[in-house]
């Protein structure tokens, strides 16, 4: 029943940006947080027939990478023979920066800022994943990843001008979806 | 004769969404503020489009990189034809 609902073929372009963000300031490590994404997928394939379609895909699948993620601190946390859980990671730099340190100075606001970053994010990349697929990863290279538009014009095979169009019509459809559940 | 006049709205639109990624020349950026001094709409949708790109730039999104997601891909793939 579960592969009737489900549908793992469009899980990569759908979700994995959507699951990176949500990781990776979570274990704040990219290899880390691809792993538990691949195995995430991998979980979900393997207990599909428990999807019974009550939440959305992506509701499920992060249920999943949430497990995934409390079992990789708790290998970590074996290993070192202590409970010690990272949260709330502002770049590569601050690492070692641990929620106790933070809380102990109540000027500093980062640990708010970026909860409130992570969620920013999230509800971007949930507006973009009602969008077209491929207008969504056009997007997504211009924007976030910031390739130059010969090259994605390129690699999607279109003129600047379809580009441009692409953009300017996931810039209104954003702006209005963000404006209807952030804002 | 007033010059903002000849630039349409949808000209107008695209040259602030190049803006956006630092790829209108001057004079376009020129022309599109004179259109702007005389349409509100417009003003108000260049406000709107700059306020989207400083949310997208705060979020500081990732992407998972493509070679990467090529592996899952397949992944996928060779479990689904199991």
């Amino acid at each position: 029943m579960g592969l009737d609902l489900l549908h793992p073929e469009k899980w990569v372009d759908k979700y994995s940006d959507y699951l990176y963000n949500y990781t990776i300031v979570r274990v704040n490590d990219h290899e880390i947080a691809q792993d538990l994404i691949s195995e995430t997928f991998l979980a979900g394939l393997k207990s599909k027939d428990n999807f019974k379609g009550d939440a959305s895909e992506r509701t499920w699948l992060i249920s999943i990478l949430k497990r995934k993620i409390i079992d990789h601190y708790r290998r970590i946390n074996s290993n070192k023979g202590k409970a010690e859980i990272r949260v709330n990671y502002s770049g590569e730099d601050s690492e070692g920066d641990w929620l106790e340190e933070r809380v102990k100075d109540p000027f500093d606001k980062t640990a708010e800022d970026s909860l409130e970053n992570e969620e920013l994010g999230l509800a971007i990349l949930n507006c973009l994943g009602k969008l077209d697929d491929r207008q969504a990863q056009i997007f997504k290279r211009k924007t976030i990843e910031n390739f130059d538009t010969e090259a994605i014009c390129n690699e999607f095979d279109i003129t600047p001008s379809n580009l441009w169009v692409i953009i300017h019509r996931v810039r209104r459809s954003l702006a209005m979806c963000l404006q209807n559940n952030w804002f | 004769m007033n010059i903002g006049i000849l630039f349409k709205c949808s000209e107008a639109a695209h040259v602030c969404d190049k803006s956006q990624y630092h790829e209108s020349s001057v004079f376009e950026r020129v022309l599109m503020k004179l259109h702007q001094m005389m349409c509100r709409v417009c003003r108000e949708h260049s406000s709107e489009n700059t306020k989207l790109t400083k949310v997208i730039e705060k979020a500081d999104l990732k992407t998972m990189p493509e070679d990467k997601k090529e592996d899952i891909r397949k992944i996928i793939q060779q479990e689904i034809s199991k």
